[in-house]
């Protein structure tokens, strides 16, 4: 998917672990591991406005869209 | 959810039950089929040596001022009149005659009549009857090996599939008692369900075709007596063909497909975080 989730890199920003981060967004570490693998197929919009406020942060700042044909900047 | 549930345990143990019931009326037509001698009882199962149940349609063309007595049983659940012809005992020593003589390489039973004329239901006027039509079954006994096992694969098909569809069933609603959602393992047995019933449909017609292909017709005429009319009865083989199963089979793929994309939403609802 050309959706990347840059949570990983906003975590380690705000220094904070993922089961605070789950926790205070209200999910399950099982589905925030979900969304940082980038296996999940939507995200409401509730979890975006959580996560954003908690790491105060922009929808932007934890996904970027790269296409598919781009090389990875890795 | 828990009623669901409780549902489909049961009709799983009801599925369960008759699987195993038609598994057992199965190995003893088998057993009987093969180590059983044959007799010349009219009411025994037929067997490899006996010969193998066909439904035939019988017409029967009457002379006009006949008058044709018979017992009435109406069943009317169906909302068709449904006539019953019993064996008197003159008719069964005759059978016993027929069976008993060397000469004849077939013999016919005519289990019920559903009588008709011109396609429609005879109600009490048998009176001045032209051409009568029934429903019967006639039991063949081919000397030709390749038609015998024809026969045979026909008889045999049809209790085959009951039982593949019942083993079938009893695995789906294992799988539904499991777990009572989407599930690609429901909708992979119901379209194993559907599809094993259209094929037997399928089958079923192929070699009934094959047979009528083989059996046009038996004709049987009096001789035309001083002041009497031919009598002539004229059996041939039936087609089975049941529409209803048919539609029935492809409602069921439908659905097996629906459950198809009912699993892909459920499994994208359960990946939106």
């Amino acid at each position: 998917m050309p959706i990347i989730i840059n949570l990983d890199v906003m975590l380690a920003k705000r220094k904070m672990r993922s089961n605070e981060l789950a926790e205070k967004v209200g999910i399950t570490t099982v589905n925030l591991s979900i969304l940082k693998t980038g296996k999940a197929k939507a995200i409401r919009f509730s979890t975006l406005e959580a996560i954003c406020e908690v790491l105060e942060c922009q929808p932007g700042d934890i996904m970027e869209y790269i296409p598919e044909d781009v090389p990875n900047k890795l | 959810m828990k009623q669901k549930n409780r549902l489909a345990s049961r009709l799983y143990i009801i599925t369960t039950a008759a699987f195993v019931i038609v598994a057992i009326f199965t190995a003893y037509i088998v057993v009987c089929d093969i180590f059983v001698k044959p007799t010349n009882s009219l009411t025994s199962f037929p067997n490899h040596n006996y010969g193998y149940t066909v439904p035939v349609k019988i017409q029967l063309n009457q002379p006009g001022d006949s008058t044709l007595t018979y017992h009435n049983s109406d069943h009317s659940k169906s909302g068709q009149m449904t006539t019953s012809k019993h064996f008197t005992n003159e008719d069964k020593k005759m059978f016993q005659e027929i069976l008993k003589d060397a000469a004849y390489s077939k013999t016919l039973i005519i289990d019920s009549l559903t009588m008709r004329r011109d396609n429609k239901i005879i109600n009490k006027e048998f009176e001045n009857t032209a051409i009568l039509k029934a429903d019967g079954y006639m039991i063949l006994n081919p000397k030709n090996l390749g038609i015998k096992f024809l026969l045979a694969a026909k008889n045999y098909l049809l209790l085959f599939a009951i039982l593949f569809v019942l083993w079938s069933s009893r695995k789906f609603f294992k799988a539904l008692t499991k777990d009572f959602s989407f599930s690609s393992t429901v909708s992979r047995r119901l379209w194993i369900i559907g599809n094993a019933i259209l094929c037997y449909q399928v089958i079923n017609w192929v070699l009934c075709l094959i047979i009528q292909d083989i059996y046009d017709y038996i004709r049987v005429e009096s001789k035309p007596t001083l002041g009497h009319h031919t009598e002539m009865y004229v059996i041939y083989p039936d087609t089975e063909f049941n529409l209803g199963l048919v539609v029935l089979s492809l409602a069921l793929i439908v659905i097996s497909r629906l459950l198809d994309y009912g699993n892909d939403l459920q499994k994208e609802n359960e990946l939106t975080i």
